[in-house]
Protein backbone atom coordinates (compact mmCIF):
# COMPACT_ATOMS: atom_id res chain seq x y z
CA UNK A 1 0.00 0.00 0.00
CA UNK A 2 1.27 3.46 -1.17
CA UNK A 3 0.90 5.58 1.68
CA UNK A 4 0.05 9.43 1.36
CA UNK A 5 -0.88 8.82 -2.28
CA UNK A 6 -3.21 10.58 -3.96
CA UNK A 7 -3.98 10.92 -7.58
CA UNK A 8 -6.81 13.60 -9.20
CA UNK A 9 -9.10 11.17 -10.57
CA UNK A 10 -9.21 8.69 -7.25
CA UNK A 11 -12.77 7.76 -6.59
CA UNK A 12 -13.44 8.09 -2.67
CA UNK A 13 -13.98 4.21 -2.21
CA UNK A 14 -10.44 3.80 -4.44
CA UNK A 15 -7.00 2.64 -2.64
CA UNK A 16 -3.56 2.92 -4.20
CA UNK A 17 -1.92 0.10 -4.39
CA UNK A 18 1.33 0.36 -5.89
CA UNK A 19 2.88 3.68 -7.36
CA UNK A 20 5.94 3.12 -9.83
CA UNK A 21 8.66 4.91 -11.15
CA UNK A 22 11.11 4.08 -13.39
CA UNK A 23 14.29 2.80 -11.67
CA UNK A 24 16.52 6.15 -10.23
CA UNK A 25 19.52 4.71 -12.39
CA UNK A 26 17.94 6.00 -15.39
CA UNK A 27 18.59 9.41 -14.65
CA UNK A 28 22.39 8.78 -14.30
CA UNK A 29 22.28 10.70 -18.26
CA UNK A 30 21.56 13.94 -17.28
CA UNK A 31 22.78 13.71 -13.89
CA UNK A 32 26.16 13.04 -15.57
CA UNK A 33 25.76 15.76 -17.75
CA UNK A 34 24.54 18.57 -15.34
CA UNK A 35 27.96 17.72 -13.77
CA UNK A 36 29.80 18.41 -16.61
CA UNK A 37 28.11 21.03 -17.71
CA UNK A 38 28.67 22.73 -14.13
CA UNK A 39 32.73 21.78 -14.78
CA UNK A 40 32.85 23.34 -18.24
CA UNK A 41 32.46 27.36 -17.05
CA UNK A 42 35.08 26.80 -14.40
CA UNK A 43 37.41 25.46 -17.17
CA UNK A 44 36.86 28.39 -19.49
CA UNK A 45 36.90 30.73 -16.28
CA UNK A 46 40.50 29.60 -15.28
CA UNK A 47 41.92 30.54 -19.00
CA UNK A 48 40.28 33.73 -19.19
CA UNK A 49 41.21 34.91 -15.50
CA UNK A 50 44.80 33.97 -16.39
CA UNK A 51 47.13 36.12 -18.13
CA UNK A 52 47.49 35.44 -21.95
CA UNK A 53 46.07 35.88 -25.20
CA UNK A 54 42.61 34.84 -24.36
CA UNK A 55 42.43 36.84 -21.07
CA UNK A 56 40.20 39.35 -20.38
CA UNK A 57 40.65 42.27 -18.46
CA UNK A 58 37.11 41.18 -16.73
CA UNK A 59 36.80 42.00 -13.19
CA UNK A 60 36.25 38.94 -10.71
CA UNK A 61 33.03 39.72 -9.62
CA UNK A 62 31.59 39.65 -13.29
CA UNK A 63 33.24 36.14 -13.87
CA UNK A 64 31.58 35.08 -10.02
CA UNK A 65 28.11 36.33 -11.78
CA UNK A 66 28.79 34.39 -14.93
CA UNK A 67 29.42 31.35 -13.03
CA UNK A 68 26.37 31.65 -10.95
CA UNK A 69 24.22 32.08 -13.81
CA UNK A 70 25.44 29.62 -15.61
CA UNK A 71 24.92 27.23 -12.20
CA UNK A 72 21.48 28.61 -11.50
CA UNK A 73 20.61 27.35 -15.36
CA UNK A 74 22.32 23.88 -14.58
CA UNK A 75 20.57 23.25 -11.44
CA UNK A 76 17.22 25.07 -13.30
CA UNK A 77 17.56 22.05 -15.92
CA UNK A 78 18.31 19.46 -13.11
CA UNK A 79 15.37 20.06 -11.37
CA UNK A 80 13.05 20.12 -14.49
CA UNK A 81 14.30 16.45 -15.75
CA UNK A 82 13.80 15.40 -11.92
CA UNK A 83 10.36 16.35 -12.07
CA UNK A 84 9.50 14.78 -15.39
CA UNK A 85 11.14 11.57 -13.83
CA UNK A 86 9.17 12.10 -10.74
CA UNK A 87 5.78 13.06 -12.01
CA UNK A 88 5.86 9.88 -15.13
CA UNK A 89 4.22 7.24 -12.76
CA UNK A 90 2.14 4.43 -12.80
CA UNK A 91 -0.29 4.06 -10.12
CA UNK A 92 -1.97 0.65 -9.59
CA UNK A 93 -4.99 0.87 -7.46
CA UNK A 94 -7.74 -1.56 -6.34
CA UNK A 95 -9.84 -0.79 -9.27
CA UNK A 96 -7.53 -0.08 -12.08
CA UNK A 97 -3.98 0.81 -13.55
CA UNK A 98 -2.82 4.81 -14.09
CA UNK A 99 -0.61 5.84 -16.14
CA UNK A 100 0.50 9.01 -16.16
CA UNK A 101 3.28 10.70 -18.44
CA UNK A 102 5.07 13.67 -18.80
CA UNK A 103 6.55 14.89 -22.00
CA UNK A 104 7.86 17.85 -20.17
CA UNK A 105 6.47 19.78 -17.56
CA UNK A 106 3.30 21.25 -19.96
CA UNK A 107 2.65 17.90 -21.59
CA UNK A 108 0.90 15.10 -20.49
CA UNK A 109 -1.01 11.75 -20.95
CA UNK A 110 -2.90 9.53 -18.87
CA UNK A 111 -4.24 6.58 -19.61
CA UNK A 112 -6.20 4.15 -17.35
CA UNK A 113 -8.28 1.03 -17.28
CA UNK A 114 -10.01 -1.21 -14.96
CA UNK A 115 -8.08 -4.04 -13.59
CA UNK A 116 -10.64 -6.34 -15.80
CA UNK A 117 -9.72 -5.29 -19.10
CA UNK A 118 -6.23 -6.51 -18.75
CA UNK A 119 -5.60 -9.96 -20.51
CA UNK A 120 -2.11 -10.53 -20.59
CA UNK A 121 0.85 -8.91 -18.73
CA UNK A 122 4.38 -9.91 -19.85
CA UNK A 123 8.09 -8.49 -18.44
CA UNK A 124 11.25 -7.43 -19.94
CA UNK A 125 14.69 -7.25 -18.86
CA UNK A 126 17.21 -6.41 -21.77
CA UNK A 127 20.80 -6.04 -20.74
CA UNK A 128 23.08 -5.83 -18.03
CA UNK A 129 22.45 -2.80 -15.96
CA UNK A 130 18.46 -3.73 -16.47
CA UNK A 131 19.71 -7.56 -15.09
CA UNK A 132 22.17 -6.46 -12.39
CA UNK A 133 19.69 -3.63 -10.64
CA UNK A 134 16.31 -5.70 -11.27
CA UNK A 135 14.41 -3.35 -13.73
CA UNK A 136 12.77 -3.05 -17.15
CA UNK A 137 9.65 -3.00 -19.06
CA UNK A 138 6.25 -4.59 -17.95
CA UNK A 139 3.91 -4.50 -20.76
CA UNK A 140 0.04 -4.77 -19.94
CA UNK A 141 -2.44 -6.27 -22.88
CA UNK A 142 -6.10 -4.90 -22.63
CA UNK A 143 -9.00 -6.27 -24.25
CA UNK A 144 -10.91 -4.26 -26.73
CA UNK A 145 -10.10 -1.15 -28.07
CA UNK A 146 -7.99 0.45 -25.22
CA UNK A 147 -4.42 1.13 -26.30
CA UNK A 148 -1.91 -1.82 -23.97
CA UNK A 149 -0.05 -0.11 -21.41
CA UNK A 150 3.51 -0.16 -21.42
CA UNK A 151 5.24 0.31 -17.54
CA UNK A 152 8.98 1.65 -18.34
CA UNK A 153 12.32 0.71 -17.27
CA UNK A 154 9.91 -0.06 -13.19
CA UNK A 155 12.06 -1.94 -10.57
CA UNK A 156 11.33 -5.36 -9.23
CA UNK A 157 9.12 -5.77 -13.22
CA UNK A 158 8.74 -9.49 -11.96
CA UNK A 159 7.15 -9.17 -8.83
CA UNK A 160 5.02 -5.96 -10.41
CA UNK A 161 3.57 -8.85 -12.68
CA UNK A 162 2.90 -10.90 -10.44
CA UNK A 163 0.97 -8.43 -7.93
CA UNK A 164 -0.73 -6.82 -10.81
CA UNK A 165 -1.99 -10.66 -12.09
CA UNK A 166 -3.21 -11.65 -8.29
CA UNK A 167 -5.22 -8.15 -7.90
CA UNK A 168 -6.65 -8.72 -11.65
CA UNK A 169 -7.64 -12.06 -10.03
CA UNK A 170 -9.24 -10.69 -7.16
CA UNK A 171 -11.04 -8.39 -9.09
CA UNK A 172 -12.64 -10.68 -11.65
CA UNK A 173 -13.46 -12.62 -8.83
CA UNK A 174 -15.07 -9.72 -6.52
CA UNK A 175 -17.26 -9.23 -10.04
CA UNK A 176 -18.06 -12.75 -10.45
CA UNK A 177 -19.66 -12.86 -7.19
CA UNK A 178 -21.24 -9.76 -7.26
CA UNK B 1 56.49 49.32 -31.79
CA UNK B 2 54.78 48.39 -28.99
CA UNK B 3 53.81 51.70 -28.97
CA UNK B 4 52.34 51.88 -32.33
CA UNK B 5 50.57 48.76 -31.32
CA UNK B 6 48.86 50.99 -28.62
CA UNK B 7 47.94 53.50 -30.61
CA UNK B 8 45.95 51.88 -32.97
CA UNK B 9 44.29 49.66 -30.86
CA UNK B 10 40.87 50.43 -30.73
CA UNK B 11 39.58 49.16 -27.37
CA UNK B 12 42.64 50.48 -25.12
CA UNK B 13 46.27 50.71 -24.48
CA UNK B 14 47.09 48.11 -22.91
CA UNK B 15 47.88 45.74 -26.23
CA UNK B 16 44.68 43.64 -25.37
CA UNK B 17 42.01 43.96 -27.74
CA UNK B 18 39.61 43.47 -25.34
CA UNK B 19 40.37 46.35 -22.88
CA UNK B 20 38.91 49.66 -22.75
CA UNK B 21 35.56 47.57 -24.07
CA UNK B 22 33.93 47.75 -20.82
CA UNK B 23 33.01 43.84 -20.95
CA UNK B 24 32.22 44.12 -17.77
CA UNK B 25 29.04 46.41 -18.82
CA UNK B 26 28.72 43.95 -21.57
CA UNK B 27 28.65 40.88 -19.44
CA UNK B 28 26.04 42.96 -16.96
CA UNK B 29 23.55 43.47 -19.64
CA UNK B 30 23.78 40.16 -20.83
CA UNK B 31 23.12 38.18 -17.46
CA UNK B 32 20.66 40.75 -16.42
CA UNK B 33 18.81 39.71 -19.79
CA UNK B 34 19.06 36.04 -19.37
CA UNK B 35 18.06 36.51 -15.53
CA UNK B 36 14.96 38.32 -16.16
CA UNK B 37 13.93 36.05 -18.68
CA UNK B 38 14.60 33.12 -16.15
CA UNK B 39 12.88 34.76 -13.57
CA UNK B 40 10.14 34.51 -15.66
CA UNK B 41 10.33 30.89 -16.28
CA UNK B 42 10.93 30.26 -12.91
CA UNK B 43 7.47 31.66 -11.21
CA UNK B 44 6.13 29.34 -13.77
CA UNK B 45 8.33 26.49 -12.75
CA UNK B 46 6.89 27.68 -8.96
CA UNK B 47 2.97 26.77 -10.62
CA UNK B 48 2.87 24.26 -12.58
CA UNK B 49 4.76 22.15 -9.65
CA UNK B 50 2.28 23.28 -7.60
CA UNK B 51 -0.43 21.91 -10.60
CA UNK B 52 1.51 18.57 -11.34
CA UNK B 53 1.46 17.96 -7.01
CA UNK B 54 -2.04 18.35 -7.52
CA UNK B 55 -2.60 15.85 -9.98
CA UNK B 56 -0.45 13.51 -8.33
CA UNK B 57 0.20 14.18 -4.14
CA UNK B 58 2.57 12.54 -2.67
CA UNK B 59 4.54 13.08 1.18
CA UNK B 60 7.12 14.62 -1.04
CA UNK B 61 4.67 17.63 -2.38
CA UNK B 62 4.75 20.20 0.04
CA UNK B 63 9.15 20.05 -0.35
CA UNK B 64 8.95 20.34 -4.44
CA UNK B 65 7.37 23.16 -4.22
CA UNK B 66 9.52 24.59 -1.61
CA UNK B 67 12.06 23.67 -4.22
CA UNK B 68 10.66 25.60 -6.90
CA UNK B 69 9.83 28.76 -4.66
CA UNK B 70 13.88 28.21 -3.52
CA UNK B 71 14.78 27.97 -7.37
CA UNK B 72 12.93 31.66 -8.12
CA UNK B 73 14.01 33.14 -4.51
CA UNK B 74 17.79 32.26 -5.32
CA UNK B 75 17.27 33.54 -9.11
CA UNK B 76 16.25 36.73 -7.67
CA UNK B 77 19.31 37.11 -5.53
CA UNK B 78 21.66 36.16 -8.49
CA UNK B 79 19.59 39.30 -10.31
CA UNK B 80 20.36 41.38 -7.37
CA UNK B 81 23.73 40.61 -7.41
CA UNK B 82 24.49 41.63 -10.77
CA UNK B 83 22.80 44.59 -10.38
CA UNK B 84 25.27 45.61 -7.73
CA UNK B 85 28.79 44.51 -8.98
Amino acid sequence: MQAGVHFESQSPDEEVVYVFRAHPITNIRWIIGGILFSLIPLIVAIILVFPGPYSLPIKNASILAVLLVWWLFVVGFMFREFLVWFFNLYIITNKRIVDIDYFSLFSKQVSETPLDNIQDITHKEVGLLQNWLDFGNVFIQTAGATSNFEFHNIPNPDGVQKDLMDLVRKSRRLHEHA
Amino acid sequence: MLEEANQIDLFGSTGNYFSGFGVDLIVKIVLLAFLSLYLIFSLIMVKQVSVLTKVVETPHSKFLVKAAWYQFIITAAVAVFVLLI
